[in-house]
């Protein structure tokens, strides 16, 4: 009968041997496919002020009565997010209250910025309730900026420059713009294109 | 020999016994499922007259159940053809590959049905082979507790090759892609 279970507990190791292989042959097969999937990023537009670039200084109104300067420097260690977004895009919709909670969770400052009637712009403001963020209603800034397309995202550091900007449609773009702040690089297209290279090279 | 050692041998030559007889009945279900796209399979191995194709490709499945069902049910000599299949298929592909003929489909079944031929696919199957001749020389079945712990185990085995196998599609979805991971985890 001892035997018997000895035997047993052999055949249950082996095939637990075997089991740890294939496990770690699909841990490798995860990280084959990590290597080989583009990282998800904001797409950065050669209009407006280039990355790396001091932005515009301009002092615009808010909804709220207040004013804003944006461009210049930031208190120490202050970075800001300026968010162009419109009630007419889909996507925003879903963008505005992600923005904020990722604002939240990287310790920036939001600024809301559109170019619409300005009861229109109230009633978005009203309905994510983002009343007590800054929002400046004006064609001059999205112009200064060379925005596009809606969602647009530009990033602010300390010192007044550009550090990343671009389509944001995901949390993932976003986080994005503050990978290429820490990374020291300019977009994830800058990303991609150096590490390019280093794909084609013989294995 | 101590009573363990032969219970672990008696116990493993039916767990191989079982993993073979699972192995054979999933491959001949794949291509009485599809038996035209087998026909087409075996005529890609260009090994037999083209008269004996249709033939031929019946025959194998019918040979597969029969043999897969004996090895289930524990007939000790079902190893021995089961053994000759294996070291068989092993030969059809070595001889393709020495022709240059790499892009034809194994028409081993497998988890996606379509796969090239590869040097891993023959080791594959060799080992597969061998094993089968290591549990035949094996003296006396497995009882009880013991045989049903080999059929348990065996039932494992195949469901891990299930597993590389499926890796391994995956991995061949990147040809020549960098060190891409196609061979090495065959078992």
């Amino acid at each position: 009968m001892i035997a018997t279970l000895i035997v047993l507990q052999i055949l249950s190791l082996i095939v637990i041997a075997v089991l740890v292989v294939a496990v770690l042959a699909i841990a490798r097969q995860v990280g084959v496919l990590y290597e080989r999937v583009a990282p998800a990023g904001a797409l950065t537009t050669a209009s407006g002020p280039a990355v790396g670039s001091p932005a515009p200084h301009l002092t615009l109104a808010t909804l709220d009565g207040g004013r804003i300067e944006l461009g210049g420097t930031l208190p120490h260690g202050r970075n800001r997010l300026l968010m162009f977004v419109s009630a007419h895009c889909p996507i925003c919709k879903n963008l505005i209250p992600t923005a904020r909670k990722f604002a939240r969770d990287e310790k920036l400052e939001v600024v809301f910025a559109g170019d619409a009637p300005e009861d229109e712009q109230m009633a978005l403001i009203e309905r994510f309730g983002i009343a007590d963020l800054p929002f400046v209603n004006s064609a001059e800034l999205g112009r200064a900026y060379g925005v596009e397309k809606l969602p647009h995202a530009v990033l602010f550091g300390e010192d007044g420059t550009v550090i990343a900007k671009g389509l944001v449609n995901s949390r993932e773009h976003l986080e994005s713009l503050v990978v290429a702040r820490d990374m020291g690089l300019s977009s994830v297209q800058d990303y991609l294109r150096s590490k390019a290279p280093a794909q084609q090279a013989p294995a | 020999m101590s009573p363990v050692l032969a219970g672990l041998a008696a116990a493993l030559a039916t767990a191989v016994g079982t993993l073979l007889g699972l192995v054979f009945l999933t491959a001949a279900y794949a291509k009485v499922r599809d038996i035209a796209r087998f026909r087409e399979t075996v005529a890609q191995y260009r090994l037999m007259p083209e008269g004996l194709v249709g033939a031929g490709s019946v025959a194998l499945p019918v040979v597969e159940i029969a043999v897969g069902s004996g090895l289930l049910l524990g007939v000790r000599v079902a190893l021995l053809p089961a053994a000759a299949l294996l070291g068989l298929f092993a030969a059809a592909v070595a001889i393709n590959l020495r022709r240059g003929r790499t892009h034809i489909d194994c028409g081993c079944g497998g988890a996606d049905g379509r796969r090239p031929i590869s040097r891993a696919l023959v080791r594959h199957d060799l080992i597969l082979s061998a094993l089968a001749l290591l549990a035949l020389a094996v003296p006396g079945p497995a009882e009880g507790l013991l045989r049903l712990g080999g059929l348990i185990a065996g039932g494992l085995f195949f469901l891990l090759n299930m597993t590389f196998d499926r890796i391994v599609a995956v991995g061949a979805l990147y040809p020549g892609g960098r060190r891409a991971p196609v061979a090495w985890t065959q078992i």
